[in-house]
């Protein structure tokens, strides 16, 4: 074993790393994966800004239930609660409270805002999206008509 | 102004921390322990005193201060470390290998580059743990809302905060929360892993041996990944290997105060991840073991004093709730340490690890043969021992957590990988290094 030996072993395993490595960047990635740029979290959100406290907390439902103990590798809910919790900290979401004085309803699917709002006896204040909406528990709002 | 006060303060305590040190060494350690101390005393200044500006700018002007009087001390007294390899001439690396080393880091920051570019805020875990606790600490005017327990445990506030305490202060002194900041800092911990890995083994053994140190850690495909996910991990591997090659350089130097700078280092992995208190119990066991004397370990158990100090205030003063306890029952527990079905699905999924190519490319199967083959003929070394004790004690923590071992291991090892990897890289080069060095002196005579 002589340190030529030993560089010649690296720089061969090291040709397999870098070949990995300009492969997955810079030929599958950009056929699998979202394009270049891709679009930041805060974008989908923009629309929920102003309808909302800067900072405490509000109540989160969806149509999904998020998985609150851990052991499955993605779910969309879970991504686009914690991706919505991302875009408004320092406000609070606290999941699956339809009790608090606003409540943020996100779904899935649009054609069920209705069902999901009648289920935890909301009534939307405020529309921020096809699939969101700020709402409040039926007896506190000034109901708006919802999609 | 204030941005002036905090380059000063990073740059006055990094310099005066490693001023026995010299070279490019110097340089990587000082950046490393710099931001590190900045961000640790960021922690302790919010938590002492609150969030008001007037507290950031006191604790960069004491931290800058505190710097200088290091430095100053710090050269009146004996003379530092040499740049010089013990003294002996090395031979200058091959043009092969600096061509190779240059590309390979031009191609990592290249991916580097193009995976932020992709993914804007990060990987899944930067926007949904690191990033978020940053903006919480930036935008809060209560502390206390980053760790509230009302949050959804994904959140995981239990962990330590010097990644989102960094990016909360670049957000802050910058007055902008550009994506740009988390991705910078977390480009600049990669560089500078690389930076203490390749010049601590350059220090040790030679140029040569430290660009193939590089080189390895360059063209492993997790790295630049990692390097853009603007997680805690890869600023965790940075700090590792630097308190490796410190402690490597105290005891082959018989330099003792770099057993104070290594405990520092060390604790700044505890105040990083929670893994990070794994690795410097580990170090400390592994000195106390290799060395036998308690001289050591105490200057290294002083270095990590602060930030120890830090944690337990953090974790006591706030009590931020943890997932293995929320999910944890002392049955349960006995369970699944008494499950084999755990303890057989965790051997066979570390099996099938090993040859994952995608992050890995061959260099655990390499590392693993060299083990196996080589290494442990060899002398042990501290740093290698509590490596070895790290990962062994992953065994356990796998199968006792409460969680699915599939899921968790998959959704972990890699990272758990990078924390560790430029650490061992160090640990297995420089015995490999004395090995073929000890065998050229003895055909020569």
């Amino acid at each position: 074993m002589t340190p030529a030996r030993i560089a010649a072993a690296i720089a061969v395993l090291a040709a397999v790393g870098f070949c990995r490595t300009a492969y997955y960047h810079f030929v599958a990635e950009p056929r699998h994966e979202r394009p270049l740029p891709g679009p930041p979290i805060d974008d989908q959100f923009r629309a929920l800004l102003p309808l909302l406290p800067r900072s405490g907390e509000v109540g989160y439902v969806t149509d999904e239930p998020i998985l609150t103990t851990p052991g499955f590798e993605y779910q969309g809910a879970k991504q686009r609660f914690l991706q919505m919790q991302y875009a408004l900290a320092p406000l609070v979401l606290r999941y699956d409270d339809d009790r608090a004085a606003l409540v943020v309803a996100n779904v899935a699917d649009p054609a069920r805002l209705g069902e999901v709002l009648r289920a935890h006896g909301l009534a939307a204040v405020a529309q921020a999206g096809p699939t969101t909406v700020v709402a409040k528990a039926v007896a506190n709002a000034v109901a708006r008509p919802t999609p | 102004m204030k941005v002036a006060v905090a380059l000063l303060a990073i740059g006055l305590c990094g310099a005066g921390m490693t001023v026995r040190l010299r070279g490019g060494l110097r340089l990587a350690a000082a950046l490393l322990l710099g931001l590190g101390a900045w961000s640790a005393a960021y922690a302790a200044a919010i938590l002492l005193f609150g969030t008001d500006g007037r507290v950031l700018l006191a604790k960069d002007a004491a931290l800058a201060l505190l710097g200088a009087l290091l430095l100053r001390v710090g050269e009146r007294r004996s003379p530092a470390l040499s740049a010089e390899v013990n003294g002996v001439h090395q031979a200058p690396p091959p043009r092969w290998l600096k061509l190779f080393f240059a590309a390979s880091c031009a191609l990592a920051t290249a991916a580097v580059v193009e995976h932020t570019l992709r993914f804007p805020d990060g990987g899944y875990d930067a926007w949904m743990i690191w990033n978020t606790r940053a903006r919480f600490l930036s935008r809060a005017a209560d502390l206390h809302a980053a760790f509230s327990p009302r949050l959804l445990f994904w959140l995981h506030q239990d962990y330590p905060w010097l990644l989102p305490g960094a990016v909360a202060q670049v957000f802050l002194l910058g007055r902008t929360e550009a994506l740009a900041a988390p991705a910078l800092l977390s480009l600049l911990f990669a560089a500078l892993a690389l930076a203490v890995l390749a010049w601590s083994v350059a220090r040790l053994r030679g140029p040569t041996w430290g660009l193939l140190a590089g080189l390895v850690l360059a063209t492993t495909p997790c790295f630049a990944t990692f390097s853009s996910n603007q997680q805690s991990d890869v600023p965790l591997g940075a700090f590792l290997v630097l308190c490796a090659a410190l402690l490597t350089l105290a005891l082959e130097e018989g330099r003792g105060h770099l057993l104070v700078l290594a405990g520092f280092s060390a604790g700044l992995c505890a105040w990083t991840k929670n893994e990070g208190l794994l690795y410097l119990g580990c170090f400390a066991a592994a000195l106390l073991w290799r060395e036998r004397r308690l001289r050591p370990l105490l200057l290294f158990a002083l270095g990590a004093l602060p930030l120890l100090a830090l944690l337990a205030g953090f974790k006591l003063g706030l009590k931020p709730p943890n997932d293995f306890v929320l999910f944890t029952t002392p049955q349960g527990l006995l369970d699944r340490a008494l499950s084999p079905g755990r303890w057989g699905e965790l051997a066979l999924l570390v099996l099938r690890r090993i040859v994952y190519f995608q992050d890995f490319a061959l260099w655990v199967i390499a590392e693993l043969l060299l083990l196996a083959l080589v290494l442990r003929k060899l002398p042990g070394s501290v740093a290698g021992t509590a490596l070895l004790l790290a990962c062994a004690a992953y065994a356990p923590i796998y199968v006792l957590q409460p969680h699915p071992v599939e899921w968790i291991y998959r959704t972990s090892v890699d990272r758990l990988f990078i924390q560790l990897w430029p650490a061992a890289i160090l640990a297995t080069l420089l015995p490999l290094a004395s090995a073929t060095a000890r065998a050229g002196a003895t055909a020569r005579t």
